[in-house]
């Protein structure tokens, strides 16, 4: 690769400034998505099981399976 | 032709990956089994890799791929006699073609132990897993594959005829002699370990890309085109499995979903190569809907196929040999493209499999059982196979 003849310090804080772009950027992003989707669901089908579900367990519950019968 | 590299790297590569399914068939089946017969229906898959790869080296090769005649290979290759570290086939290494196809004729046998788990004699299962190699998986690999009078007419991209069909079908045949386990359909026999089948399950997905992309037997646009369909087919007959089943029993299990992933693999495998990642979509869908079905008869009819081989293995193997017929596209023409007769082929090739390796399986079991003895007796299967068998236990 053909690198450009800048000084060392330069390219490292343009590097830099297109990492903190790109974070800034998705993390912004995915947050906001994130929790439209979730308060679209939450409104709608409900995101949580009852506290008697959570106690009993996913397993049972959700998928009407045990992992082990050792 | 001369040698690729990129190809041959690609089809050693698949290669392991095809063996892998082994220690992932291990798991799927012990997963599902009681905790006293875990080790003994692991060992059904790895002793096949004993077994299986001698016999191939020694003679199975050479009856799948030699000369021959319609039906059968000739005895050219036994001891790999006239090959050497030279020999081609099409643009890999010959040795690398039969490394290839050995882990095929390894896992084809070893599929059939998930149907007779934790009653089946060990060395009478070396026994029948051997000559079932010779007699059974060898002339339909010749058929198919080899110059047989199925090759270059039926579509079987990777093996939905010559393992999937041939195992399947066979696992119902030999049930003949086997029966049913012990409390079967009056006790639960619950599956001891649903963690191990689920990584099982996605060992055997991942090892399916080189079963069937490797079948491509080159790095090229058709093994890629047979590496997406391997992603798509499984997806959709996954969630079509759990749909079916949360609508029917009112949860979707992680064992539905894994079942369902697996008959669309089947399903997938003699098609690959030959469908659009697309058209890989339908062919998911329905092979989980009938393989759904299809598991459901054991209920009705009573038959013990323990981890249901037939209805995944041999209905799924046989709708995807039909559905090839239909949704082929990719060097190749099925029913959608105005080609009705690829889909009589096809049905030509299931039925001879299916009424060939189910007879020679009745015959092959009808000789171990009246020499060596089949099954087990009432108390070592009531003290589990494990110990009677192998002298060990799984957990401790």
């Amino acid at each position: 690769m053909k690198v450009k003849k800048t000084s060392g310090l330069t390219r490292h804080s343009m590097v830099r400034s297109h990492i903190i772009e790109g974070v800034v950027a998705s993390a912004v992003y995915t947050s906001v998505c994130t929790l439209i989707i979730g308060f679209m669901i939450n409104k709608t089908m409900g995101l949580k099981v009852s506290e008697s579900e959570e106690n009993i367990g996913l397993d049972q519950i959700q998928h009407g399976e045990v992992a082990y019968n050792i | 032709m001369t040698i690729n590299g990129a190809d041959t790297a690609w089809v050693l590569i698949s290669s392991a990956l095809v063996l892998l399914m082994l220690p992932g068939l291990a798991l799927f089946y012990g997963g599902l089994v009681q905790r006293k017969n875990v080790l003994s229906s692991m060992m059904h898959s790895f002793v096949a890799m004993g077994v299986i790869a001698i016999e191939w080296v020694v003679i199975g090769y050479s009856l799948a791929f030699g000369a021959g005649n319609w039906f059968i290979g000739s005895l050219e290759h036994v001891f790999l006699r006239d090959i050497n570290a030279y020999s081609l086939t099409g643009t890999i290494p010959t040795y690398a073609f039969i490394a290839f196809q050995g882990m095929f004729a390894i896992i084809t046998p070893a599929l059939i132990s998930g149907a007779i788990v934790g009653r089946i004699k060990f060395k009478s299962y070396i026994a029948f897993i051997l000559l079932w190699g010779i007699i059974v998986y060898a002339p339909i690999c010749h058929w198919v594959w080899g110059g047989g009078f199925l090759t270059g007419k039926t579509l079987d991209f990777a093996g939905g005829t010559v393992v999937h069909i041939s195992s399947g079908i066979s696992s119902l045949a030999i049930l003949t002699y086997l029966g049913k386990r012990r409390g079967y359909g009056i006790d639960s026999i619950k599956p001891h370990n649903v963690t191990l089948t689920l990584i099982g399950g996605g060992l055997l997905w991942f090892g399916w890309f080189g079963f069937n992309a490797g079948s491509a037997l080159a790095a090229n646009e058709i093994a890629a085109v047979a590496f997406l369909t391997t992603l798509v087919a499984p997806a959709a007959a996954g969630l079509c499995w759990m749909a079916l089943e949360w609508h029917h029993f009112g949860h979707p299990t992680s064992l539905g979903f894994s079942t369902g992933v697996l008959a669309g693999l089947v399903a997938i495998t003699p098609a690959a190569g030959f469908v659009t990642p697309v058209a890989a979509i339908p062919i998911g869908l329905i092979a989980g809907i009938i393989c759904y079905k299809a598991v459901e008869l054991k209920g009705k009819f009573g038959y013990d196929d323990s981890l249901d081989v037939f209805g995944v293995h041999g209905v799924g193997g046989m709708t995807g040999a039909l559905l090839t017929g239909i949704f082929a596209s990719i060097g190749s023409a099925g029913l959608l493209l105005g080609n009705s007769s690829q889909l009589v082929t096809q049905l030509e090739g299931v039925v001879a499999s299916a009424v060939y390796a189910s007879v020679c399986t009745l015959i092959i079991g009808f000789i171990i059982n009246k020499t060596m003895g089949l099954k087990v007796s009432e108390s070592e299967e009531n003290i589990g196979l494990d110990q009677t068998q192998h002298g060990e236990v799984a957990y401790n």
